[in-house]
């Protein structure tokens, strides 16, 4: 019984161990050493980072990178690593900035914000592209409602639904309302609840693939959707490429890149959705900076430069 | 004292896990579905606008329109998502009136509990979720149309990830049981002793067991997932690829498990049988088996166990994605993948793997006092 | 069996029949059980066949051409990725049996001492209650582990090497993944133990202590050395759960590019994190590679069981 006290008392002096880690932040020592955090190479946000910052030998490969660097998978698994590290410096979707508790650098002058992205200044940025099936043999009906669906995305309800999952984009005076354009697709009057379509491609595009495909199945007799995101290169790859026939087919997929020359699928079938900016992060404690140039960043990342104090405030 | 340190750590770790998933665990979480419904409204015609009273036990932190009758208030969802929820809509309001967009005879009016996601008035002028609550209120203060209304139901419930861990696990064990069950009756009943090849096949039996589950997901999704296709109509990951990979999984475990539930029953029994003129399938059917079985259930158990905590070999074997209609044919996330799913997001969510994770350790503790219970009864048995 | 009484007449030929019939039965059920403890025994073929067709693609001419990887710098390489076809494996194998070994040494002591506690001192009905709560943690989730190491591991690893003037990457590091699977193994070890020296028989120690050694010596020396084939079984369950162990180490080890990272603080990359970092392509090199890390993981698993189970009979016999 006394042990079992004991144990009771040590577990909870351990526990006040732990959380004390989380409250007590340590104060910034610009002396130290810069951890660089990255994606791995099959991410479309690395792709557009290192795009960004013209440091392209880093979207495939790791052996340029600075020694030490880590390499995370997913935008989470970024944010929680550079909220851990007061040291670190890493890059994220805008679109999670605001919730991640983390520093936005200010890039090349110029805030990271939709306005900026918008009117062209921020270039820390990429497309979020679509591409459709090029041969629908016995699927008339998915195809058609892939053709209503992508209509759809430039309404003015559809890009409400993509702003809203902090896509950015405008709408123009001449962007149509979906109610006005409806009649063109007469499938969506249908009754489409026994027609599954796959979604799929970049995982960056989800949330927006999602909300979209939500708010349109109930515009477009209910269809079924279903969407298994699992990377950029496989928007092309399962709807016109080696895996469009198999089990893995997709009858839409998204990239959160430019389509590469090997991959420009048929005439007609692929489009531009809405930008997304990269930003770069720091910790909230850090100290040493809240801007940062492209020549800088590359250096950074290159590891010409592995030191905070050797950046320019 | 050593010893101490190791409780400490178990502790601190269900303390971690209960403290960040208790939160979630509701009724509604393990009975909803994942994907939430859809309300797509309009207003067709509007009518007695204005001169709303906010009622006196509205939220002090929500927001109201006089204009609609209507409180708003910032909110988060099972996910941690920031929503806009719906908390008031007035007996008299117009959003009573609402039509389902799709069908404009239907009346569906806004109700409270709601997430409301996105509002186009009838200008064009666009309300949004992520502007919060506030803006909001702005905005329907000073429109007096409603063009699309866009709200949803709180979703995120498991329902769906609890019937596919169950029908795995069900069709699991209706491939691995025969299998398991009868290869341990050979090896242990009729096999010859100090047989060479006998002891290499149980050597290999033994290594099975040594096989990291990840392993096995390869293996999943090299053969089963290729098998299935071709006997059925699925294409791609599905239930049967998965039940056969985990069948595959804990075919070691129903095996050694069976081999000392047969261990242990008494020789005489055997010899009794024989002596009675029984021949030794019938020795072996009749009675070894029977005598075994309570010591078969906790074979039973004690896979089902290894099973509903099992991710990495499923994520290849059937897929990730979560569903709340199950399809036999088609791919579908058990607990544990649905874990793996919510984390691996781009916006992971701790909470509710949590409260998954909780889930989990109940019914493992369930099937602990269930192999206690058996054990017991085997105990009692001889 | 009851055998029933049938009609005087016909019992001689029934009997015989029967015993024919018997007889047949016999060697009937042994052909057919035999065939599902053949499938039962080949699955292991089938798992390594498999997966060694697909690992042993990257360096086949014929299917990768001149992209194909050499098979010798894959294995003696200590750089991964570099493209289109480096790909450096040996300081992977290195990091991962390197924090295995170190895992499993902090862990073997505290697990053994726990089993000992808990059937030596523990009273009986809070054994159960123990040994309830040790199967929970091994059904734990392991993702949950990863979340527990990042959460709280990492932070305290941070304050550690604060102390020691290091440097982490925000306690993604060597010694944050040893600890994480430490703990993991934990219960696996302990489980085993537990088994172990609740099967030594009390007799022996009754006699230890009537010759008069003391509480502690025969713990030590008696009951733990006739224990000890039993917790050796347990070690090398608990070193194939640390080898084959994926999605938390993942979380924790940073996957670092180049190596062996011997350092404690330094970033690192296991077999099984290579294996799960960024497997999103379902085709190409990239794609058919990590069968390839499978197959060396296979490889490391059954030779580190092969040698564990040598030293498992050595002990066993000297004891």
């Amino acid at each position: 019984m006394k042990k079992l006290l004991l144990g009771m008392m040590g577990l909870l002096v351990f526990t006040m161990i732990g959380c004390g880690g989380n409250t007590t932040a340590f104060s910034f020592d610009a002396s130290r050493n810069i951890t660089v955090y990255t994606r791995d190479t099959t991410s479309g946000t690395r792709d557009a980072f290192f795009t960004g910052i013209d440091f392209s030998d880093a979207i495939t490969s790791n052996g340029v990178l600075v020694a030490n660097y880590v390499e995370v998978d997913g935008n989470g698994s970024m944010i929680t690593s550079v909220k851990n590290d007061i040291y670190g410096i890493g890059y994220i979707s805008l679109a999670s900035l605001e919730t991640s508790g983390l520093k936005g650098l200010v890039f090349d002058g110029v805030a990271a914000t939709e306005a900026n992205v918008l009117n062209g200044t921020y270039t820390l940025k990429r497309p979020f592209n679509y591409m459709t099936r090029a041969h629908w043999s016995g699927m008339e009906r998915e195809r058609q409602i892939v053709e209503a669906f992508v209509a759809f995305m430039t309404t003015i309800e559809g890009i409400a639904t993509i702003q809203n999952k902090a896509g950015i984009i405008s709408v123009e005076a001449n962007t149509p309302s979906w109610d006005d354009i409806k009649s063109l697709y007469p499938v969506c009057l249908e009754d489409n609840s026994d027609v599954t379509i796959y979604f799929g491609g970049s995982t960056s595009v989800e949330s927006v693939a999602k909300a979209l495909s939500q708010e349109f199945s109930q515009k477009c007799g209910n269809f079924i959707a279903e969407h298994n995101h699992t990377g950029s290169g496989d928007a092309y790859k399962r709807t016109q490429g080696s895996e469009a026939d198999g089990g893995n087919k997709l009858h839409i997929g998204f990239a959160s890149r430019d389509f590469k020359s090997s991959e420009s699928g048929d005439e007609g079938t692929s489009g531009f959705i809405c930008f997304d900016a990269v930003v770069l992060v720091v910790n909230q404690a850090n100290t040493a900076i809240d801007s940062i140039t492209k020549s800088e960043a590359k250096k950074v990342y290159s590891g010409d430069k592995t030191l905070w104090s050797s950046l320019n405030p | 004292m050593m010893s101490l340190v190791g409780v400490m750590v178990l502790a601190l770790i269900m303390g971690f896990i209960i403290n960040r998933g208790v939160g979630l665990l509701t009724w509604d979480l393990l009975i909803g579905d994942y994907h939430p419904t859809t309300y797509n409204l309009s207003l067709p015609t509007t009518e007695s606008l204005g001169g709303f009273a906010r009622p006196n036990d509205l939220d002090e932190s929500a927001f109201f329109s006089q204009m609609w009758g209507l409180g708003l208030m910032d909110d988060v969802d099972f996910e941690g998502k920031a929503v806009v929820r719906v908390i008031y809509v007035d007996a008299q309001s117009p959003l009573q009136m609402m039509r389902d967009k799709n069908n404009l005879e239907r009346v569906v009016g806004l109700f409270p509990g709601l997430a409301l996601e996105k509002v186009i008035f009838s200008d064009l002028t666009i309300g949004l979720s992520r502007t919060k609550a506030e803006n909001f209120i702005i905005l329907f203060d000073t429109h007096e149309g409603i063009n699309d209304l866009l709200a949803v139901s709180s979703g995120n419930g498991i329902r769906g990830a609890i019937i596919t861990t169950g029908l795995l696990i069900g069709f699991a064990l209706m491939i691995a049981l025969p299998i398991g069950i009868f290869s341990a009756v050979y090896l242990h009943e009729f096999a010859p002793k100090n047989n060479a090849f006998i002891h290499t096949m149980r050597k290999m039996i033994d290594t099975l067991s040594g096989v990291p589950s990840i392993v096995y997901g390869l293996m999943g999704a090299a053969v089963f997932i290729p098998f299935t296709s071709r006997i059925s109509k699925a294409e791609g990951g599905n239930l049967f690829s998965g039940a056969l990979t985990l069948a595959v999984m804990v075919l070691p475990i129903i095996i050694s498990a069976t081999i000392d539930a047969l261990r242990a029953v008494p020789d005489d029994y055997r010899k009794a049988s024989l002596a009675l003129g029984a021949n030794h399938t019938q020795t072996t059917f009749r009675i070894v088996i029977k005598s075994a079985v309570p010591g078969i259930m906790s074979a039973v158990l004690l896979s089902v166990g290894r099973m509903i905590g099992e991710s990495a070999a499923l994520i290849y074997a059937v897929g990730t994605a979560i569903k709340d209609h199950i399809i036999l044919t088609e791919k579908s996330a058990s607990l544990a993948v649905f874990i793996w799913s919510v984390m691996a997001g781009e916006v992971p969510n701790f909470e509710l793997a949590c409260s998954v994770a909780i889930i989990i350790m109940m019914v493992v503790l369930f099937i602990n006092v269930l192999i206690k219970l058996v054990a017991r009864r085997f105990a009692l048995l001889p | 069996m009851i055998v029933k009484i049938e009609p005087e007449a016909n019992r001689r030929t029934q009997k015989s029949k029967r015993f024919i019939w018997m007889k047949h039965s016999d060697s009937f059920m042994k052909g057919l059980l035999m065939v599902p403890t053949l499938m039962s025994a080949s699955f292991v073929i089938f798992i390594v066949g498999f997966i060694s067709r697909k690992g042993i693609a990257p360096f086949l001419p014929s299917v990768y051409g001149s992209e194909r990887v050499n098979a010798f710098s894959f294995l003696s390489g200590t750089t991964w990725f570099v493209p289109p076809n480096v790909y450096g494996i040996l300081f992977i194998v290195i990091n991962t049996l390197y924090i295995v070994a170190l895992s499993t040494l902090i862990s073997v002591p505290l697990s053994v001492a726990s089993a000992l506690f808990v059937t030596r001192i523990l009273p009986k009905k809070l054994q159960g209650v123990f040994k309830s709560i040790i199967e929970l943690l091994a059904a734990i989730p392991s993702v949950i582990y990863g979340v527990f190491g990042l959460g709280i591991i990492a932070k305290s690893v941070v304050r550690l090497a604060e102390l020691f003037h290091a440097q982490t990457a925000g306690g993604i590091s060597t010694l944050t993944t040893i600890i994480v699977l430490a703990i993991m193994i934990y219960p696996t070890i302990t489980m085993m133990s537990v088994a172990a020296i609740s099967a030594v028989d009390p007799a022996l120690e009754h006699h230890s202590l009537a010759l008069g050694a003391t509480k502690v010596q025969t713990m030590t020396k008696v009951t733990l050395a006739s224990a000890k084939p039993g917790i050796f079984t347990g070690i090398i369950l608990g070193v194939g759960r640390a080898l084959g162990e994926a999605t938390a180490v993942s979380m924790v080890a940073g996957n670092a590019g180049s190596g062996p990272s011997l350092m404690l603080f330094s970033t690192t990359r296991t077999l099984t994190s290579t294996m799960l970092l960024g497997l999103k392509e379902t085709s190409g090199m990239d794609y058919d590679i990590r069968f390839s890390v499978g197959l060396v993981l296979i490889g490391v698993i059954f030779v580190s069981n092969f040698i564990l189970a040598h030293f498992k009979k050595k002990v066993g016999r000297f004891s």
